[in-house]
């Protein structure tokens, strides 16, 4: 979305897209909370992001995808039902994701402001 | 952002689950209304209701997302007509007792009803939650871009 062109802006946008990602899994999650039989699913990459942060170019590469979530089904030998969705740990998940977009938001705002002074100051 | 539909759309998903848990309450509100009508319409006690859900799949989608497709949301799959027995009461002056003084009456379970009824007001609270981050989080994007 935001194309500024240096390395910290594109891990930033690749940031803000998992966020956005998580965000949509976690509402699907809530979502499903009631639905019989329903897995959690959560976001994976399809390549270590951390092996990637060595050039930009690999960065915008990682593809993200969406996978039934590996927690051993912990929450489906509570239910009846064997839904894995555990209510508390999604609510948890949903505020953390929350307040790690709009960090990320914030650094690009401030990022756009230092750009926007560069280029307006005499 | 959000994958290939944007925030937006993430709140689409949380709108199909507070359609689905409120049209539940609905379903709920009625077998506990209905738990002592030992004559319906056609004549039998009331048979209680179950709304059973569905995770929804956009099938029409294509996505880079692997996976993206199976996040549209939850759908009732279907409302059923509960074929257990109706509960056997001995009343003999009832209206509606036999011979031998049972009375039919309606296989509800109050209890369990309500225990029903907080489990969808829950996941109907959780759903409106997401739905203002989603808000929030839209409202913040706006404000970056206008600097």
């Amino acid at each position: 979305m935001f194309n500024v062109i240096d390395k910290s802006s594109i891990l930033l946008n690749k940031m803000l897209d998992i966020t956005a990602l998580k965000q949509r899994v976690i509402a699907n999650n809530i979502a499903n909370v009631n639905t019989p039989g329903y897995q959690r699913r959560d976001v994976s990459f399809d390549s270590e992001l951390k092996e990637s942060l060595r050039d930009s170019e690999s960065i915008e590469k990682v593809g993200l995808k969406v996978v039934i979530s590996n927690d051993k089904g912990a929450e489906a030998a509570l239910r009846k039902d064997k839904n894995t969705v555990n209510m508390d740990k999604e609510i948890t998940e949903l505020m953390k994701n929350t307040l790690s977009y709009n960090t990320y938001i914030e650094l690009m705002s401030k990022k756009f402001r230092l750009i926007k002074d560069a280029i307006s100051s005499r | 952002m959000g994958g290939d539909k944007g925030l937006f759309s993430i709140m689409d998903v949380s709108a199909t689950a507070l359609y689905a848990e409120r049209m539940r309450m609905n379903v709920i509100a009625n077998n506990i209304a209905n738990a002592n009508t030992t004559h319906a319409a056609d004549g039998k006690p009331y048979r209680k209701q179950s709304v059973i859900f569905t995770s929804k799949f956009d099938t029409e989608l294509k996505s880079a997302i692997k996976g993206m497709d199976e996040l549209a949301g939850v759908e009732i799959k279907e409302i059923k007509t509960s074929k257990e027995p109706f509960v056997r009461l001995y009343i003999p002056g009832h209206p509606d007792a036999n011979k031998d003084g049972i009375v039919l009456m309606p296989n509800v379970n109050v209890s369990s009803e309500l225990i029903d009824m907080i489990t969808a007001s829950r996941a109907y609270d959780a759903n409106l939650a997401m739905v203002r981050s989603v808000r929030d989080m839209m409202n913040r994007t706006i404000g970056a871009l206008r600097g």
